[in-house]
């Protein structure tokens, strides 16, 4: 749990994201390190992740191959700007791959196109969350 | 005259039937008992444990009073070498007696088993710590466990933080865990849905179905819809831990800043971990807002903006002072809140271009300036984030001393 120091969080953040996330005390240096370096991966600045953590300290207890699969998803949907996209909005690291297809295949069947489904993703980062909401 | 002196100590009546007939101290005459029992129980106070601890161990087993003092005191020490706090050790010993007896070589023996089997050093420990009747289990249970777990779609990744998380599924038969999962289909959960809840909560797989049943009832009760509860539940399934009045006082919570009922609704099926912070961290960060905004505009922001009561303080006050005390566009953040998603970084990397372009950007067009969506902006104005963010860089900003640039000039 030391790792988390690393990135700039003090206590009081420290002790948020525990209130949210227990099982953060139960993960040890390594595991946070592979889960963080996924997001060094996609080119998060450090402030990226630290605003990553903290928004959503339940990504910290990601599985990683899960964390990949879902990269590799957004990836193959030519979406360049992770960083920029899980900075937006963090919780959408929480999502797992067929999420993100149920929804893409809902929008479609409304009769939107795959672009415009990914580029109404890409400009807000909240709306899967959203659909049928608003 | 042993049960009269239980009785003067206090102890309750199940721990002195419990000690009364246990078969392991029925060797010892009462006198030498008595002794023992006294011997133990103060220095078990004197390390902290409370009398109603060893009450509730003794309802347990009371075995553990044919030990020796020196015994104990080794098996507290032997616990703490493996890396665990002396609170924690008692803790366990409260939670699971038996393990007082446990020869170290055999905790041992289970403990370098785990991570054999891929547990990391730190996962061992909690799962002792919050389930140390798993040091009683037979070690070959443990890889049938996770075979099980792996057999029912699980990756052996998931394994490690389903059983981190409920240790007890070490003792649960596979058909039961089976029926559970499929059992939950009838709430209204897909199989993948499912899967995804019981690895971020695996604790459910230990509720009933009543209980779970009724917690969708208590949302439907609140004014939620029967989909919005399955979306609400499959974002956090923490949420069917929490008490109907937990619930209800966060919602009333919301309402009170002066949000009508409906958007609170609407706000939490859009961001359900909403639920997950209690009164007090959220009330920190409205107050943060209210250093900023009138109550009609905090209203505003959140009914638009639900996911900012996630952020931690001070990223929102980081953003809060740039773009309102900073370039000044209060009233334009009031109406669009989620603006405030884009990074100070390329915000300002995006004025600083804009502004050596010689670009005037106003009020009127701020959505198609610095904050338009990114593919158009590097279309229109001819240059890629990438670099933007590498030219122009914030933190060196932040450390000249020019006495206050003017970053944006409002008309």
């Amino acid at each position: 749990m030391e790792e988390l120091f690393s990135w700039n969080l003090n206590d009081l953040d420290i002790k948020e994201m525990i209130s949210i996330n227990k099982e953060i005390l139960s993960l040890d240096n390594e595991e946070i390190r592979n889960i963080v370096s996924i997001l060094k991966y996609i080119n998060c600045s450090d402030c990226e992740i630290r605003n990553i953590l903290v928004t959503n300290p339940n990504y910290l207890s990601r599985c990683y191959s899960d964390v990949i699969e879902l990269i590799n998803k957004f990836k193959s949907l030519n979406i360049d700007d992770l960083n920029e996209l899980f900075n937006s909005n963090p919780h959408l690291l929480n999502k797992d791959v067929f999420e993100i297809e149920d929804y893409i295949n809902s929008e479609i069947s409304n009769g939107k196109k795959l672009d415009d489904i990914i580029d109404e993703l890409v400009s807000n980062p909240f709306i899967i969350d959203e659909v049928g909401v608003l | 005259m042993l049960v009269d002196y239980l009785e003067y100590m206090n102890f309750s009546d199940k721990a002195i039937n419990k000690i009364v007939n246990d078969k392991s101290l029925s060797g010892y005459n009462e006198k030498t008992l008595i002794y023992k029992i006294v011997m133990i129980n103060d220095y078990f106070l004197s390390i902290g444990l409370t009398k109603s601890n060893i009450d509730k161990m003794c309802t347990y087993s009371p075995t553990f009073y044919c030990l020796s003092i020196e015994y104990i005191k080794n098996k507290i020490k032997d616990f703490m070498d493996l890396g665990l706090k002396k609170s924690e050790v008692l803790n366990m010993f409260i939670m699971q007696p038996h393990i007082l007896g446990c020869s170290m070589d055999k905790i041992i023996e289970k403990r370098d088993k785990l991570i054999e089997l891929g547990f990391s050093n730190s996962r061992v420990k909690t799962i002792f710590k919050v389930y140390p009747r798993v040091l009683t289990c037979d070690i070959e249970s443990y890889s049938k466990t996770i075979d099980n777990l792996v057999s029912l779609g699980y990756k052996k990744e998931q394994v490690y933080k389903i059983l981190t998380n409920q240790p007890i599924l070490f003792t649960f038969d596979i058909n039961y865990l089976k029926n559970k999962l499929k059992s939950m289909e009838s709430l209204g959960f897909n199989e993948k849905q499912i899967k995804k809840m019981s690895l971020t909560f695996p604790s459910i797989l230990g509720y009933s179905l009543d209980n779970m049943k009724n917690k969708i009832d208590d949302l439907i009760t609140l004014g939620f819809k029967s989909n919005e509860v399955i979306k609400i539940l499959v974002s956090t399934p923490h949420i069917f831990g929490y008490g109907s009045d937990n619930i209800t006082n966060k919602i009333i919570n919301l309402i009170d800043i002066g949000i009508e009922e409906k958007d609170v609704l609407r706000m939490i099926v859009i961001c359900s971990d909403l639920l997950s912070y209690d009164k007090e961290t959220i009330n920190n960060k409205v107050n943060v807002l209210r250093e900023y905004f009138s109550n009609e505009e905090i209203v505003s922001v959140l009914v638009n903006y639900p996911n900012i009561l996630c952020s931690s303080i001070s990223n929102i006050l980081e953003k809060l002072d740039y773009y309102i005390n900073e370039i000044e566009i209060k009233d334009y953040i009031v109406r669009k809140p989620r603006n405030l998603m884009q990074s100070i970084e390329l915000t300002y990397a995006r004025i600083t271009y804009l502004n050596e372009l010689g670009i005037s950007i106003d009020y009127d067009n701020l959505s198609k300036t610095i904050f338009l969506e990114e593919k158009h902006f590097s279309k229109r104005y001819k240059i890629e984030k990438e670099e933007l963010l590498n030219r122009y860089k914030y933190i060196e900003r932040k450390g000249d001393n020019n006495g206050g640039v003017v970053f944006l000039e409002l008309k």
